[in-house]
């Protein structure tokens, strides 16, 4: 979550005073890199994947599952393991991999890589001498040891696959394994009674006991009624985000997310977890004072957001311009994968009515203040407010939402010879306040350094990032698409990242053109976050992506079609033939091997199935799997052994079980 | 115009990626040559007048216009260039007419495209299919049922055939060869009397991803690749390219065959894009 930088964070008062330095000298710092990189090239396809987990701490004999705060012990074991292995080429471990097709197998190799890759490779080279280690190894994946960082959550791990995949579509086939080999390094490290879960967030977070060891929700920064300051990183910079945010809105943030209103549950519903008479901080009378709507789960901390899990993608592009145009291209989608991804349908020990995390997170980060609230339209965690590219399809009226922008900046960004377009997006990123400034950090040299820009453009969320080239470094221009809710298991966040990837790819190989208006991505956006958005939904589309589409008539063409009608195609003569089709028809032009193609294959299907609901979401499956739990009462609440159960379930899947409403056939 | 004096023509469709009204997205997974068929309908065929040392004087080139037929931008060895040769002849086949065919594709590939070697070129032979089932008999063409059914000749044509392509190979002008709709009784047949291998034998299993045993087995016995294609076992009929013949030149009146088509794909080997990709196809009138 951004960089961690050691020192002291001023704090909010202190810091105040800095902000317009912080931004000016965080737009010298972009200036500087676009002049030093606008005309890098880097021809070369280069992405990479996040994902995050959930430690969880089972108790068999009490049937409780609670998270597991050891994340310090945790990290630290992960860095020494990298720190042991960084020079291993990890190349013939997946070169076995993907010369077996049996599971236990498979599985026994990654245990083994896991506990001691560099005895692995040496055995698998002596006994078999097709496979080879390289003395110098280029910087992909499939050579390197991933890596591991920390999360907002101290019971949250996120690991990268510690070099870039690379640009072919044979590359495509280590992704899978390299996710596998990263959660069982993961467990080498965690306690018998430990899991890592990618799961977005803990069904029973805030809840009474939900942590090991226990703790007590009574903590002054986030001074929330649910969540103890414990589950806070201890990493100076997350509970100073995380005060300061609620210092500057001068209350605590609040989400409210609809309960799902079920035969046994309270009409109306008044949450009889809600400590209303609590006072141990001037900020708990918000909740009393309307911050807690009835009729829905109140949310106080941002560790009910930033406690969540996700899966994120970066790639390079080739120079700017692609940069601009595919970071243009793949807004429209992201409301797309977030409703396919969909995995969140419980909060707080409750089933809520809808199924993402999205807006809860927003929440979680929301530093304006109430009069703010009139004029800045959301938070600086929310969808993405405008395009950026040059391209001509990018037509003025596409942008139409108020676009909140810093005047000063703005200024700065054209006098700096940035274009109209670039600017406005800039100065919208730096319309935003730094919420953590170090004060041994503020004097920077904006030539070398970029850590003023950097805060500002990691601390707005949005569901695209535009990155660009950090210094130092061969990496160029990059996108990060960011609205995805994680999957449970390798297979699946396989499947919806190299789905995203392959997709970038056929927009780039047959121009498509998927721009509408942003106020219809952000309905999109609403819409998606419902709950079984993918049988109750309809998106708004541009039902004729394909060039040649530029005459007048063609300009209002949107339409709601559902998602799979979006995914699978209309099935008409002239209907939009379906992202899917159009990712196979991108594929089959490459000329694949039988292989490459039968694995990606499995890909597309999982996401064809799952846009027409073959398949359940993990919000539908989770959803199911409470309201039909023995134990459950009909009454909304996940209670603690209906929790331990799910989390169980969970696990075995994770550990290869079959499931078919999750899966289908794909998973083979 | 002078369509009267003309006895064969060139239809080039022009990049079919970045014009997807050529129907595309209509390309099914089992078999279709509708990308090949909507590019030479919604065509807007131009003659193309300077013809330089490309072809002889009995031959029209059409290409679709605004379609810059530049070189490549960048280095050649950034691109991965797939050429797949469909002969059409199978009522007729002479090795001798493949062998100006096959010098006439690399003419084209050259003066049109600027492309004077690919890395992979697919041959694909008439009446040949992998997948037994499902075969329609069209007017047009014939596929064997079975390798028992094709007659010595026939066979004999496909190893002739074949040293054409060797030729290339050692030219330099071909990185490596695929075979189209070969199973292993068709391998069998050409492998051991060829020089060269072919490097992949490339096939129709109408999206299915379960290969047969034998075919695994013998391809990696003999180190082949097995690759996939959606292509029909006959990707232009009669009927088809009269159609595209007249839609290019409306006052032919007459019927036309076509002699062959080369598909081409070039795409980047560093970001996996698709840079171009379409179609030439060559028909004769009857």
């Amino acid at each position: 979550m951004g960089l961690l930088v050691l020192g002291t964070p001023l704090d909010w008062p202190e810091s105040e005073k800095f902000h317009n330095y912080v931004r000016e000298n965080g737009i010298k710092q972009f200036l500087h890199m676009y002049d030093s990189f606008i005309s890098k090239k880097q021809d070369v396809l280069l992405w990479g994947d996040e994902i995050e987990y959930i430690v969880v701490s089972m108790n068999d004999k009490e049937k409780t599952a609670r998270v597991s705060l050891r994340q310090e012990e945790i990290l630290k074991a992960l860095g020494d393991y990298e720190e042991r292995f960084k020079h291993v080429d990890f190349s013939p471990i997946y070169a076995a991999l993907k010369n077996t097709s049996c599971p236990k197998r498979t599985n026994a190799m990654l245990s083994e890589a896991a506990g001691n890759p560099a005895a692995f490779v040496e055995r698998l080279v002596k006994e078999n001498h097709t496979y080879s280690k390289n003395e110098t190894t280029p910087f992909r994946a499939q050579f390197v040891v991933p890596t591991f960082h920390p999360e907002y959550g101290r019971y949250m791990l996120e690991s990268t696959p510690g070099a870039p995949y690379g640009s072919v579509l044979k590359d495509f086939l280590f992704v899978e394994f390299n996710m596998l080999l990263r959660r069982k390094i993961i467990e080498n490290y965690l306690l018998p009674h430990e899991h890592p879960l990618t799961i977005t967030n803990f069904f029973r977070l805030g809840t009474d006991h939900f942590t090991d060891p226990e703790t007590k929700a009574d903590g002054s920064i986030s001074r929330s009624f649910f969540l103890p300051d414990d589950v806070i990183n201890t990493h100076v910079r997350f509970p100073t985000l995380t005060a300061n945010i609620r210092q500057r809105r001068q209350r605590k943030v609040a989400m409210n997310v609809p309960i799902f209103f079920d035969k046994n549950t309270h009409k109306p519903f008044r949450d009889p977890t809600i400590p209303w008479n609590r006072d141990l901080y001037p900020e708990d009378k918000n909740a009393k004072e309307g911050a807690a709507l009835e009729n829905h789960i109140y949310m106080d901390s941002m560790g009910f957001g930033m406690g969540c899990c996700c899966l994120q993608i970066t790639f390079q592009a080739k120079n700017c311009d692609e940069a601009r145009l595919l970071y243009d291209q793949l807004i429209p989608i992201t409301p797309l994968m977030l409703a396919l991804s969909a995995g969140t349908p419980a909060f707080r020990g409750y089933l809520a009515d809808q199924d993402c995390r999205w807006n809860v997170i927003a929440g979680a980060v929301d530093d304006r203040t109430k009069s703010e609230m009139e004029y800045i339209p959301k938070s600086r965690y929310d969808s993405v407010d405008m395009y950026i590219s040059n391209d001509p399809r990018n037509l003025q009226e596409y942008n139409d939402i108020p676009v909140v922008v810093n005047e000063g900046c703005y200024e700065q960004l054209i006098k700096g010879g940035i274009d109209e377009r670039l600017s406005k997006h800039m100065a919208h990123i730096f319309a935003r306040d730094p919420l953590v400034i170090f004060s041994d950090n503020i004097q920077q040299d904006n030539s070398m350094s970029n850590g003023h820009f950097e805060n500002l453009n990691s601390t707005n969320w949005q569901s695209m990032r535009f990155k660009p080239p950090p210094l130092n470094s061969s990496v160029g221009w990059r996108v990060e698409f960011r609205s995805m809710e994680i999957q449970f298991t390798e297979f699946e966040n396989a499947a919806y990242s190299i789905f995203v990837v392959m997709l970038s790819r056929a927009i780039l190989s047959f121009n498509l053109n998927f721009y509408m208006p942003i106020s219809l991505v952000d309905e999109n956006m609403v819409a998606a976050q419902a709950r079984d958005a993918i049988h109750q939904k309809k998106f708004w589309f541009r039902c004729n992506p394909f060039p040649n589409a530029e005459d007048p008539e063609e300009r209002g063409r949107y339409r709601q079609l559902s998602l799979d009608e979006i995914f699978g195609g209309e099935r008409t003569e002239e209907g939009f033939p379906g992202l899917v089709q159009i990712v196979r028809s991108y594929l089959y032009s490459c000329n694949p091997d039988a292989e490459t193609l039968c694995s990606l294959d499995r890909y597309l299907r999982l996401i064809s199935q799952r846009a027409s609901g073959e398949c359940m979401t993990a919000a539908s499956w989770i959803r199911k799997f409470i309201t039909t739990h023995p134990l459950y009462k009909q009454d909304s609440v996940v209670s603690s052994e209906i929790n331990f159960d799910l989390v169980k379930r969970i696990t075995s899947i994770i550990n290869g079980e079959h499931d078919e409403d999750l899966f289908g056939n794909c998973r083979c | 115009m002078g369509c009267a004096d003309v006895k064969q023509l060139l239809l080039c469709t022009g990049d079919v990626t970045k014009n997807l009204k050529s129907g595309i997205w209509n390309t099914s997974r089992s078999a279709s040559n509708l990308e090949l068929i909507k590019a030479l309908e919604n065509g807007n065929f131009q003659e193309l007048k300077d013809t330089g040392d490309v072809a002889d004087s009995h031959t029209k080139i059409f290409v679709a216009p605004n379609d810059p037929l530049q070189n490549l931008d960048g280095k050649a060895d950034d691109y991965e260039i797939i050429a797949k040769l469909f002969f059409l002849d199978g009522k007729n086949i002479n090795v001798e007419n493949r062998r100006e065919t096959t010098d006439q594709v690399f003419q084209y590939l050259n003066q049109l495209l600027g492309i004077q070697e690919v890395s992979t070129l697919v041959v694909s032979f008439p009446n040949v299919a992998f997948s037994k089932k499902n075969l329609k008999d069209t007017p047009d063409s014939q596929v064997y049922s079975s390798i028992d059914q094709i007659p010595k000749e026939e066979i004999q044509s496909w190893i002739d055939t074949w040293k054409i392509f060797e030729e290339k190979v050692r030219q330099g002008k071909i990185g490596t060869l695929g075979i189209s709709e070969f199973g292993v009784p068709e391998l069998e047949q050409l492998i051991p009397n060829v020089e060269i291998s072919p490097e992949s034998t490339q096939i129709n299993t109408g999206g299915l991803c379960e290969l047969p045993l034998d075919l695994t087995k013998y391809t990696e016995q003999k180190r082949l690749k097995v690759f996939l294609h959606s292509d029909p076992a006959a990707l232009i009929d009669e009927k088809e390219i009269t159609e595209a013949i007249r839609h290019a030149c409306p006052n032919f009146p007459i019927r036309a065959r076509a002699d062959w088509v080369v598909r081409y794909t070039i795409l980047s080997r560093k970001t996996s894009v698709i840079h171009r990709k379409g179609y030439f196809v060559k028909g004769s009138l009857i």
